[in-house]
């Protein structure tokens, strides 16, 4: 309802097109009818490979269209130190111990591992005293070695043997020889009877399906039909 | 911090500390302060090795960590320190140029380990030049006054000691005031003296002063622009005014403490060879610059001059971002912006009359510059609804933005060219392996070669001819391209470095310093 007693059409816009800046009389520019053009700009960027003498074609591109000329780097003496420097210090970085790698895993032992040449890291110590505790690396638990008292083991060894000694001679009798050994039999009885035993739990000795539980759709159909 | 920044960052510490270490700091970056176990859970590697990570990132400054309110330690990664990484190279040059071969040595070995004792700068130091077998062997005894004069001109500082253990966190003294105080050489000590205090020399660490560094590349930034705007002589005069209030001026003030003509002129006779009348002539033209940043405080010393910081840096930036609208949009669009620049804000009926070129086009130009946020628009309503009818825009430049801006596309750039260095790498990292290899093999062959046999000459060529036949022409090539592609990522790194330092200084300036925060509010409590 707004927009009643405004006219028919004409006028498409609601402000006065003087204030974009178009004149009176001045046509306005047409619609856009096609699709903007695709980015990268193809061309463009070709352009620029070629200047830089890179093999850009493996990566995404993410180069934004020039719309001038690109200027040549400076170059100076001290440019060119700095830089030296820079490479140094990168490859020095990268060969050196702060380059982090990966712990390997002690328990798979590859054959290739023998072979890997890779980048030998220089190790270094890190100042303890400037760490929290949390990072400080765990010492390794030594186990205690107690040396064990072989003097004293070996005089009570053999008190022993002669204390055993003297009971054997004491009890030399055959009766006393066949009780140990019923006794001894027994013992292996009873083992026996105690791997029958485990035998028992086992599950399939146990099983048994009687067949009851097989066929019991009808109550189900019972069931559903009580829905009604 | 933004996305590319943290991108930047990442890639930096990738470059130094290797690919794991990259993306531990990945999550330290996204998430901020951090516990070990997150870190670990985020980053999807052992807690071993996170734990490697982060005491290579402690040694190297970049991390600090807290306890938490809830018990846990944090940590924190710091992206200013990370960005200086960026420059070391820079430092290196700098302790070359001003100190000399030694200093550039200590420099080198601060940057490379983070922090160190003398007793091991020395001894890598020494270590090295042996390796090298150069004759210039370096001695402790030359190393030490050097190490003296960087530390008392600041440019090294002390690694704030360990004072004590609580809850398994160390706690670091806070003192100031020692900052630059270097332990005595132990060997001039009395023998029974000497254990004691060759243990503390030992403790004492020492890590490479970022800020003095940035303030003397900003000072050289400083005289550079003085130099393409006048003359070398110009230069010089800026360096030395800078040189002399350096110590003088706090490093938080934003102007340099006023210097005297009586002072500067037996300096610049004996540096320069400028006798007094052509330097009085050189003041009064560096203060009427239109750079305008000398300014002269008062009359008394037969003229007293100071340099605003701040306006330097902010006239430099804004001299670096006319001439990138000048490459981007061409010269009629730096009509206009420099329109803009001078008179503010300004409509557009204005714009199109001041600048002289046809409506048409130089409203094309203004929205261009608009659409990429070169220019901003501020719409005065005349009524309360907005309408278009009845609002003013104006248009204006905003510099401080603007910096931000160009920042924040510095550190895309620079992101970018890490990623473009990193993937050349590892693209053709078979070839680099196979190169070192063949370099190691040659160094072999020629070390085993005996100089004094008869034929050692026609040996020694033999030997350098199976090594060319080692690798192909098209391998080399390759390798050849590849050091081109380097050397030219890394001269576009410097000066993309450059631009960034410039506009971070300009930022740094455009905060209100807390020194002068603080004599705002005491002169309104006066008041």
């Amino acid at each position: 309802m707004a927009g009643r007693g405004r006219g028919r059409g004409g006028r498409g816009v609601s402000f006065n097109i003087d204030q974009l800046g178009f004149g009176r009389g001045e046509a306005l520019p047409k619609a856009t009818l096609q699709p903007p053009p695709t980015f990268p700009n193809v061309t463009q960027v070709d352009k620029i490979l070629k200047k830089l003498e890179f093999d850009l074609t493996d990566s995404v591109l993410y180069l934004q269209p020039l719309t001038q000329q690109v200027h040549p780097l400076q170059t100076s003496e001290e440019i060119s130190y700095i830089i030296a420097v820079k490479q140094n210090f990168r490859n020095k970085m990268r060969e050196s111990g702060y380059n982090v790698l990966a712990e390997k895993d002690k328990c798979l032992k590859k054959y290739s591992d023998k072979y890997q040449l890779g980048i030998q890291n220089g190790s270094w110590e890190p100042n303890l005293k400037i760490l929290p505790s949390e990072l400080h690396p765990k010492k390794k638990k030594m186990r205690k070695m107690v040396k064990p008292n072989i003097t004293k083991l070996k005089l009570d060894a053999d008190k022993k043997l002669k204390e055993l000694e003297e009971f054997e001679k004491v009890n030399d009798d055959d009766d006393v020889e066949e009780e140990e050994k019923k006794n001894e039999e027994g013992i292996i009885e009873e083992e026996e009877y105690d791997e029958e035993d485990l035998e028992e739990t086992d599950y399939n000795m146990t099983y048994f399906d009687n067949g009851e539980s097989y066929g019991g759709d009808d109550d189900d159909d019972l069931d559903e039909d009580a829905l009604y | 911090m933004s996305s590319s920044l943290n991108h930047l960052c990442s890639s930096i510490i990738s470059e130094g500390f290797g690919d794991i270490a990259g993306r531990v700091s990945q999550v330290l970056l996204a998430k901020g302060h951090t516990s070990l176990f997150e870190l670990s859970r985020l980053s999807k590697e052992r807690i071993l090795t996170v734990k490697k990570c982060l005491y290579t990132f402690i040694h190297h400054n970049l991390v600090t960590f807290k306890r938490s309110t809830s018990g846990t330690l944090e940590y924190y990664i710091h992206t200013d320190i990370v960005l200086n990484r960026i420059l070391f190279p820079k430092f290196i040059f700098t302790a070359k140029s001003l100190f000399g071969d030694t200093a550039e040595f200590i420099v080198e070995e601060l940057c490379f380990h983070g922090n160190l004792s003398l007793d091991d700068i020395v001894k890598n130091i020494t270590m090295k030049t042996d390796a090298e077998g150069n004759n210039q062997n370096i001695k402790k005894e030359e190393i030490h006054p050097i190490f003296i004069k960087l530390v008392s001109e600041q440019f090294i500082k002390r690694f704030p000691s360990v004072v004590g253990v609580e809850d398994g966190v160390p706690i670091f003294s806070e003192q100031k005031h020692n900052l630059y105080f270097v332990p005595p050489m132990a060997d001039s000590e009395p023998p029974e003296k000497r254990q004691k205090t060759e243990e503390t020399e030992n403790l004492v660490l020492w890590i490479i002063n970022y800020d003095r560094f940035h303030r003397y590349l900003r000072d050289c930034q400083i005289a550079t622009a003085f130099e393409r705007r006048i003359d070398s002589n110009a230069c010089e005069i800026i360096k030395i005014i800078l040189r002399i209030s350096e110590t003088r001026t706090d490093p938080n003030c934003t102007s340099t403490k006023g210097i005297s003509m009586i002072e500067l002129s037996p300096i610049t006779k004996k540096e320069l060879g400028i006798s007094k009348d052509i330097l009085t002539q050189y003041m009064s033209l560096l203060v009427e610059d239109s750079f305008n940043c000398v300014i002269k405080l008062a009359d008394s010393g037969e003229g007293t001059y100071a340099i605003d910081l701040p306006k330097a840096m902010k006239n430099l930036a804004t001299s670096h971002i006319e001439s990138i609208i000048q490459e981007k949009f061409g010269s009629k669009a730096f009509r206009i912006f420099k329109v803009l620049l001078l008179n503010g804000n300004l409509e557009q009926q204005k714009i199109e009359d001041c600048v002289m070129i046809p409506a048409k086009e130089a409203k094309e130009l203004l929205y261009r510059m608009v659409e990429q946020q070169y220019v901003s628009v501020t719409e005065v309503p005349k009524t309360s609804d907005h309408a278009p009818r009845s609002t003013f825009y104006l248009f204006s430049v905003n510099i401080d933005a603007l910096a931000r801006k160009l920042e924040e596309n510095c550190y895309m750039i620079l992101g970018n060219l890490y990623s473009r260095r990193d993937h050349e790498g590892k693209k053709s990292k078979r070839l680099l392996e196979k190169q070192s290899k063949i370099e190691a093999i040659a160094l072999q062959m020629t070390n085993a070669l005996d100089p004094s046999a008869p034929d050692h000459a026609q040996k020694l060529e033999e030997c350098q001819k199976e090594i060319e036949e080692m690798s192909t022409v098209g391998e080399k090539e390759q390798i050849e391209r590849l050091s081109k592609a380097y050397s030219q990522l890394d001269q576009a790194e410097m000066q993309t470095e450059e631009l960034l330092f410039i506009l971070r200084q300009c930022i740094h300036y455009s905060i209100p310093m807390e020194n002068d925060v603080k004599s705002k509010k005491k002169a309104i409590e006066v008041d």
